[in-house]
């Protein structure tokens, strides 16, 4: 118990010395730009409409039969959607790189006869652009309504088949039209889709919270072992060693104090990303709508765009987060929790090394900042970057691998402008930590 | 003082101590202190005395030789390790949570330290702005917060004013009238013929021998 008591008076003298030196001054200012940063990457549309706009969705449907052109007919009566085009693999494509459409639905083959008989089967949902992956989300979950629907109806007709051997089309719709309000059908059936369904995550929460909550838990570390440069710094570790609270001790304090931090911030997170998006239904976003829209905003967005999208396809390929895809699939406190709880594992050993190198709490806040922003602009910056420039997102992790496999075969190379634009930041605060440590030594 | 003391009041026992940083930083050292005795360190800069008193509390380890201590160790290290961002108390009620003080008891022992110590005017001012007779008035307090049974004094006085130094000087002297040891190290020699009954005197890296003596 007295254990516990030393660890949280370290702790709260951690947050007093947080609380009054430089170094909260210098973590809030870079967790303030990259704030900024994010929330212009975001598109205008975001702050300015309060609903996604309807989507023109490409439908990849190699099976022609009735079930299929059901299926045609209640997506073009979806109010999400603003047209639907039946075309093969390719012409999708080809649709989605024109910008004719936003969305290719892709219903694989077979589809049909695998839910009838209770196999595993999944439409694949390829977004030009966030905003039409939010309404493709919805249109996924339409669509899942309508396919389990469309399934009671066929193993009515299957029924109907079996027992009238003159059995035709008339007898499915007649079959349809008796199960259309079939809601067990819906409760059941509902839920196995969308599970089966990843790409259908909305992708504001996942990719805006993901990158959040990257940079809180860098936050959270980079507070944490600035307080213990300031202690190493003031000559406060050999008082602790002289109480009995060693390195190791010290570590495994510091690093609980990491845990708290995160995941109370990101818990906070959780609900501060609820209020953007109530936010961004309101009005008063629209005014922060027409700022997106001007000239001023685009060079911003356009730093800012691939920044956060750099960190995003980072964020994707380290095992901090499980990975984006396995993040995909975490909604709620307990999963960002535990995501937090593993960036910290992943991020705390390189702050307290920092912490260890720095001579003062300030110069740990800026040297930790250089690290963090490189993670966050370098670690998958050439990546996205050739992404953008193809002008296609695909919200699919495993595609995303297969994407990076790709550009580093020679698919495609990153504009140099764009990765200048992520490197320069994160080189100029490394190398001002550099100097105003060479500094410091000097003097 | 409620300290595990051995049957003879000895408080510290050196045996052969050595340590090198490369060379040798000094000859084998060898003193017992008990209960109620003071020890004077002098020697030129750079001669170990810090790096003794490290070995003394336990916060280095010697090369060779034994130490060992009996009693709840009180410092007053040069580099303080107080906070100037925090209070003079928050300071205390720091170190009085390292030294795992319930808090009522960590709150009347800051209260009769600040007394002691002269501190209650500035008690609650922030430590970055006292002067550095008042901040090392505070470290005092903060070594003395556990009531130690080993009281270990890193050129304690040096920043100290004529009234501050007789202050500090009287709260040494009813420290080891209470049956603790002390461990001076002091450039000034009047501070140890004060304070301490014997003295050794480290010698610099071109001489070997450690010299010891008695004082008035």
């Amino acid at each position: 118990m007295k254990g516990v008591r030393l660890a949280v008076a370290i702790m709260l003298d951690d947050l007093r010395h947080f609380v009054k030196s430089g170094a909260f001054a210098v973590l809030a200012a870079a967790l303030g730009l990259t704030g900024i940063a994010c929330a212009a990457s975001l598109p205008s549309s975001f702050f300015s409409s309060g609903s996604p706009p309807p989507v023109a969705i490409a439908l990849v449907n190699p099976d022609e039969g009735m079930y299929a052109q059901a299926l045609h007919g209640m997506l073009a009566e979806l109010p999400e959607v603003s047209a639907v085009t039946w075309c093969s693999p390719d012409e999708a494509e080809a649709l989605l790189a024109g910008g004719e459409v936003s969305v290719i639905a892709e219903i694989p083959d077979g589809m049909i006869d695998a839910l009838i008989q209770g196999r595993h089967s999944e439409i694949r949902i390829t977004a030009l652009d966030p905003m039409s992956g939010a309404s493709a989300y919805t249109m996924a979950v339409s669509a899942a309504k309508a396919m389990n629907t469309m399934q009671a109806a066929a193993n009515a007709y299957r029924g109907a088949a079996v027992r009238y051997a003159g059995a035709d089309a008339d007898a499915f719709w007649e079959a349809y039209a008796g199960y259309t309000a079939s809601l067990l059908g819906d409760a059941v059936f509902h839920r196995r889709f969308v599970e089966a369904a990843p790409d259908a995550a909305d992708p504001y929460s996942v990719q805006l919270v993901s990158l959040l909550l990257f940079i809180f838990c860098c936050g959270g570390a980079m507070y944490v072992f600035a307080a213990f440069a300031g202690q190493a710094e003031s000559g406060r570790l050999r008082r602790l060693s002289l109480r009995g609270v060693g390195p190791w001790r010290l570590f495994f304090v510091k690093l609980a104090q990491c845990f708290i931090v995160n995941i109370a911030s990101c818990l906070l997170l959780v609900y501060a990303a609820g209020a953007l998006d109530g936010f961004a239904q309101t009005s008063a976003a629209g005014a922060l709508g027409g700022f997106a829209q001007t000239g001023a905003a685009g060079a911003l967005g356009g730093f800012a765009q691939a920044g956060a999208a750099g960190a995003l396809g980072g964020f994707a390929h380290t095992g901090a987060a499980g990975a984006l895809g396995g993040f995909a699939q975490i909604s709620g406190a307990v999963g960002i929790s535990v995501a937090a709880a593993l960036i910290t594992a992943a991020v705390s050993p390189i702050f307290w090394l920092l912490s260890l190198i720095a001579p003062t709490a300030r110069h740990m806040a800026l040297a930790s900042s250089a690290v963090a922003l490189l993670c966050l602009f370098t670690g998958g910056g050439f990546y996205p970057a050739h992404l953008m420039n193809i002008q296609i997102l695909r919200l699919n992790p495993a595609y995303l691998d297969t994407g990076l496999a790709g550009w580093l075969l020679g698919a495609g190379f990153p504009d140099i402008g764009a990765f200048s634009c992520m490197a320069l930041p994160a080189a100029a605060c490394l190398a001002a930590a550099v100097l105003i440590r060479r500094r410091a030594s000097v003097c | 003082m409620g300290d595990n003391i051995s049957s003879d009041n000895i408080r510290i026992e050196a045996v052969g101590i050595t340590k090198s940083y490369g060379p040798p930083l000094f000859a084998p050292v060898s003193f017992t202190l008990r209960g109620g005795d003071g020890l004077g360190l002098e020697g030129c800069n750079g001669s170990g005395k810090t790096t003794l008193l490290d070995i003394i509390s336990g916060l280095c380890r010697p090369d060779a030789g034994q130490m060992r201590t009996h009693g709840t160790i009180g410092y007053v290290m040069q580099q303080d390790g107080l906070s100037g961002l925090l209070s003079c108390r928050d300071n205390l009620l720091f170190e009085a949570a390292l030294c795992r003080l319930p808090s009522s008891e960590a709150r009347s022992r800051i209260r009769d330290l600040a007394e002691q110590c002269a501190i209650s005017s500035f008690l609650d001012k922030r430590l970055s702005r006292c002067s550095a007779g008042m901040r090392q008035r505070v470290n005092l307090a903060a070594a003395l917060l556990c009531r130690p049974g080993i009281l270990l004094l890193d050129e304690a006085f040096s920043p100290l004013d004529s009234g501050s130094r007789a202050i500090v000087r009287n709260i040494i002297a009813s420290c080891m009238d209470g049956g603790a040891a002390a461990v001076i190290v002091s450039h000034d020699r009047s501070d140890l013929d004060a304070l301490c009954s014997s003295a050794i005197s480290l010698p610099d890296s071109s001489q070997r021998d450690i010299a010891r003596r008695s004082l008035p």
